[in-house]
């Protein structure tokens, strides 16, 4: 008697550990195949036609275009340029990332107040489109295949770097919820999103160089800012600031955690 | 050609150049404790209230705090009770003093991802986000799937930084141990062994690794069409349990199973929990 209760568990065992880990596999080989499928002819190419267009068009009240804007290696040099941000500006003082880059140029250059330059900072939809969407498609496709390489030798620099850590690791709000709660674990996922561990070189690698990316589910390109935006709202937080410290630190912090990685983006995403 | 002056001077200029390079990267960033009252501030300053969230949110209560502070490094014993205590304090049990109810209200709660984001109302029901940690439903695995399935039992295991859950775990595995021991230790042939598994076995084909016992082979038909005949009845088997569990067929045995291999008679005996692992056989099934 005690031997069938015995081989009972040891067959119900055997099915439990088993059979459930034969689906996993099956189903990560299946979101593989549809990764893959959805490669080839990404729209984010239309933002970036689209951004290239703006980048050269003469705009704002003084009526010039962004060609002039630094990005940080020079006047106008956009090609791998994005590889090397967050960094810190000694026009502004500040460390910025490229899209509070981008609206200090609209303000500087193109003469726009704040107000203007930051209207309508992510798309919705073919009435709402945002210029700051097709401007970063554009500019972060130049460095695409470059190796991330953000520096932190300035002391705002390793500041913001050192903020932004805080930052991830910062619990609050009704469901006690960090960054860290959903990114600091390996080979997690919720539903069928895989979740990349942020505290790990090789996960910080993997997610940040994969942003900005066509979202096929919401028919729009998303950028880095978007990203931290709508990562706070699932926090249960209140809304992150378009070109806020706060924002820019975040990002330096995985930025430079990304360091060393080839930079793949604007890629396409579910 | 150079002379030696100016040589001196690009490599002195050098030098500065190299100096000044080492102080910004050699600047110190902010102290731990700078940069939490730093962050706080950044924080402070960074976000909008939106609907219903707002910025007291950003607020932690002695919790978040606490968890916040240690969260790269092991919570000290004293600390982690206190926040232990303090939680456990704040559950409120049900005041009718019932503990079970409706579990399918339960995994509505459960499976719901919603609420207090500022992208909800009031209104929205607030689920538990349970499914975001934890398998719900086995093998459900378009909603509930991990790459490796990881049952609520299991989940502690990813997170082993907290010597409390690596204690658990080491109970767990004792448990476990002791079962596997025992059933290693039964002897080779024995009828328990691997009931169902092997070439030709109820398992086999299955395409399912370990899969329980749902099918077993019936003997053939006897011939003169009087139905299959009742291997316990007919002596041929000696005890029940070896129908399909034997390690050894007996010849007799082996004839049955590649007779029925190809008889339309294929019986279902349904496992239908422990009891039933091995269970007797009807004499007829079809």
């Amino acid at each position: 008697m005690g031997k069938r209760i015995l081989g009972a568990a040891a067959a119900a065992l055997a099915a439990a550990f088993a059979a459930p880990l034969v689906l996993g596999q099956d189903t990560q080989k299946e979101i593989e195949k549809y990764r893959e499928a959805l490669v080839d002819g990404n729209p984010a190419e239309l933002w970036e036609a689209r951004g290239e267009g703006l980048w050269k068009k003469p705009a704002g009240p003084k009526n010039v275009s962004l060609e002039k804007c630094d990005l940080g290696l020079g006047p106008g040099v956009v090609k791998g340029a994005y590889a090397r941000l967050p960094r810190h500006f000694a026009d502004a003082d500040r460390v910025m990332d490229l899209e509070t880059r981008l609206v200090h140029c609209r303000m500087t250059l193109q003469g726009m107040t704040f107000e203007e330059a930051t209207k309508q900072p992510f798309g919705a939809g073919n009435d709402r489109k945002s210029d700051n969407d097709a401007l970063v498609a554009f500019i972060t496709a130049e460095s695409k295949g470059m190796k991330m390489d953000v520096p932190m030798a300035h002391p705002k620099e390793k500041e913001a770097y050192a903020i932004g850590e805080k930052m991830f690791y910062f619990r609050g709000g009704p469901y006690d919820f960090s960054c860290a709660t959903c990114h600091a674990t390996d080979n997690t996922r919720i539903r069928l999103q895989d979740l990349p561990n942020l505290t790990k070189q090789a996960g910080a690698q993997l997610a940040y160089t994969r942003w900005p990316a066509y979202r096929v589910s919401q028919g729009e390109l998303r950028t880095f800012q978007w990203r931290l935006n709508d990562c706070f709202r699932q926090q249960r937080f209140p809304e992150l600031k378009f070109t806020s410290d706060a924002s820019i630190a975040l990002t330096a912090f995985l930025a430079r955690n990304a360091n060393g990685a080839e930079f793949k983006a604007p890629t396409i995403k579910r | 050609m150079l002379n030696r002056n100016t040589k001196i001077a690009l490599a002195s200029a050098a030098a500065v150049a190299a100096l000044a390079g080492c102080a910004g990267s050699m600047a110190p960033g902010p102290s731990d404790a700078e940069a939490r009252a730093k962050a706080l501030e950044t924080m402070k300053a960074g976000f909008n209230e939106k609907g219903i969230a707002k910025l007291d949110r950003l607020n932690q209560d002695e919790t978040q705090a606490l968890c916040t502070q240690y969260a790269t490094g092991n919570v000290p014993k004293d600390v982690a009770a206190k926040i232990e205590q303090a939680n456990m304090a704040a559950i409120k049990p049900p005041a009718d003093g019932k503990y079970l109810g409706d579990w399918k209200r339960g995994e509505q709660v459960a499976q719901r991802g919603t609420g207090f984001q500022y992208s909800d109302t009031k209104e929205t029901p607030v689920g538990g986000n349970c499914y975001a940690c934890h398998q719900l439903t086995k093998g459900d695995f378009v909603w509930h799937d991990r790459p490796v399935a990881v049952s609520i039992r299991q989940d502690p295991r990813l997170r082993t930084r907290d010597p409390e859950v690596r204690l658990g775990q080491g109970v767990e595995h004792a448990g476990l141990f002791g079962l596997l021991v025992h059933a290693a230790f039964r002897p080779r042939g024995h009828p328990l062994r691997a009931a169902d598994q092997g070439r030709r076995r109820a398992a086999d084909g299955s395409g399912v690794p370990g899969q329980q016992v749902t099918d077993v082979i019936l003997p053939e038909p006897r011939a003169g069409g009087a139905g299959p005949r009742d291997p316990i009845a007919a002596g041929d088997v000696p005890e029940p349990m070896r129908r399909a569990t034997d390690a050894e067929p007996a010849p007799a045995h082996a004839k049955y199973v590649a007779a029925t291999r190809q008889s339309p008679v294929r019986p279902a005996i349904r496992w239908a929990g422990p009891g039933s692992l091995f269970p007797t056989y009807p004499s007829v099934a079809r």
